[in-house]
């Protein structure tokens, strides 16, 4: 295991896999943003958010995914990502929908 | 010692023990790794127990802040070294607070970021300002107690207690890839520094020295310590069991602060959403001025100007425009648009650089008979204290490479 560990060190210190990098935490930011977004709009449907915190969580998760997007290249997982942030109001199952096929792309990338 | 006294002195330190750092990770180690990192904040509980008693002990013994000490013991150069990195340690970990109260505040009324920004800050100071020391504490310590509406509502969603408690054995879960592990580490590291933030110890001892604490006072010192620190490490816990419950299995790793509110608002709908957000708005806003006023009785401390808050502002000129400055200072940086998130992760990992260089001086005066004479440390707190450090060494010296390594746990 710990050669493992000294493996992964050189590798990403030598910058070996920067770009991969920032598009993985670009996917993975992504992902769980659209899971907080779906959340939201899954609890405020019944109700139980009110109403300001609800608009401002849209808001700010619409803007999240937005910046996670410029750094996602993988085309499939962009086309997820503009399908959801081309909508004006999903819904909570096409969000977390969105989030589902995301991962796929997460698994990809941590492959590579 | 009054029982009332006492039971505010706890209580206050149970409202302020949570700032924005643990909110943030806490949730996101809860909702990564289960259970499996309760150990490390209970652990780190001790920690921030044992130094915290310790820096209190001095103050009301050896009439000395930590800042005072530093200088005298680690010399001008290695001093000035400490202060300079504990001041931008905690002017980015005030940024953080700010801009979290900032985002509480759009989340509770709809008005911009911004703009909130300027309006806690404008409140902070005014507070400060006009409030006597022990008020600004017990204000925002005990409207913190909002925050108590995690610890139902974990009741509330009926969570695998036995796992919980499996959680409070030190452990790494089995099967994680390398990533994961390394992953693991980082989120370690970045607990136990979120809990033993250096900034607590400045601002709690120089507390002390503000409330004129003498060796009758030792007694509240330990019992504030212990059982303020450790139910509120309780809180802490809690927040990390409601995020494995249920952001976990729902894949949230929560990337907005507000995501944390959450937790109440599964079981308990709209209010439980808005006691949350109140608790938070207050805990993280207490955190924001004791970080500011840390800074302040550093640089006073340090350079020997007039002192602390229990002289009106115009009395310690220099003191009074310090902290108003870190404010002013901290308000620039969120005005730039860094998310607090993110500042909140650059404010672990410099805390976390500055913390041997603070506890060193502190244990080596807290052992010191000539100052300390009967109440030097006796061999428990020997004995913790200097484990406690070796620990901390440890964690600063993998804490850069962790967080390059994940990206800021992203990874």
């Amino acid at each position: 295991m710990f050669g493992r560990l000294t493996l992964f060190a050189l590798l990403l210190a030598g910058g070996c896999s920067s770009a991969k990098d920032e598009e993985l935490a670009a996917a993975k930011g992504a992902r769980s943003v659209l899971a907080e977004w779906s959340t939201v709009e899954r609890l405020d449907r019944a109700g139980r958010l009110p109403r300001a915190y609800a608009n401002e969580m849209r808001e700010k998760a619409r803007e999240a995914v937005l910046t996670d997007r410029k750094s996602i290249k993988d085309p499939d997982a962009g086309r997820t990502v503009d399908a959801v942030v081309s909508v004006a109001a999903p819904s909570a199952r096409s969000l977390a929908a969105a989030g589902t096929h995301l991962q796929r792309a997460v698994d990809r990338l941590e492959a590579l | 010692m009054k029982l009332s006294e006492l039971a505010l002195g706890v209580l206050t330190a149970v409202g302020g023990f949570v700032d924005v750092s643990e909110l943030v990770f806490m949730s996101q180690a809860g909702s990564r790794f289960g259970y499996a990192l309760i150990w490390v904040v209970v652990l780190s509980t001790v920690g921030i127990m044992v130094f915290g008693e310790m820096s209190g002990r001095v103050a009301a013994i050896a009439k000395q802040p930590v800042f005072n000490l530093m200088r005298n013991r680690l010399g001008l150069r290695l001093g000035l070294i400490t202060l300079i990195a504990s001041f931008v340690s905690n002017l980015i970990t005030c940024a953080a607070e700010i801009g979290g109260v900032a985002l509480v505040l759009q989340l509770l009324t709809g008005a911009p970021m911004r703009l909130m920004a300027v309006a806690a800050t404008a409140a902070f100071i005014a507070t400060v300002w006009f409030l006597p020391f022990k008020w600004i504490e017990r204000t925002y310590g005990l409207l913190g107690l909002f925050m108590l509406v995690f610890g139902v509502a974990l009741v509330a969603i009926h969570p695998p207690w036995g796992q919980i408690a499996g959680g409070l054995v030190p452990q790494v879960p089995r099967g994680l890839s390398t990533r994961d592990l390394v992953a693991f580490a980082y989120f370690a590291v970045a607990l136990l520094s979120a809990v033993m933030f250096p900034y607590e110890t400045y601002f709690y001892s120089s507390g002390g020295i503000e409330d004129e604490w003498g060796p009758k006072d030792l007694g509240i010192n330990r019992l504030t310590t212990i059982v303020g620190f450790g139910l509120g490490s309780l809180l802490a816990i809690a927040l990390l069991a409601s995020a494995a419950q249920l952001f976990g299995p729902a894949g949230i790793s929560p990337e907005m602060i507000g995501t944390v509110a959450m937790q109440a608002g599964v079981p308990f709908g709209k209010v439980g959403v808005l006691l949350a957000l109140l608790g938070m708005l207050f805990a993280i806003g207490g955190a924001a001025i004791e970080t500011c006023l840390a800074n302040a009785y550093s640089l006073g401390q340090f350079f020997g100007w007039r002192w602390g808050r229990h002289r009106p502002p115009r009395e310690a000129p220099r003191f009074t425009l310090s902290w108003i400055l870190v404010f002013a200072g901290s308000l620039v940086i969120v005005l730039t648009g860094v998310e607090p998130v993110e500042l909140a992760e650059y404010a672990v990992v410099a805390s976390i650089l500055v913390l041997p260089l603070t506890y060193l001086p502190l244990l080596l005066l807290a052992g010191d008979r000539t100052y300390m004479r009967v109440h030097a440390n006796g061999l428990l707190s020997k004995t913790l204290g200097w484990g406690f450090y070796v620990l901390i060494v440890l964690a600063a010296i993998a804490a850069l490479p962790l967080f390059l390594l994940t990206s800021g746990g992203q990874l």
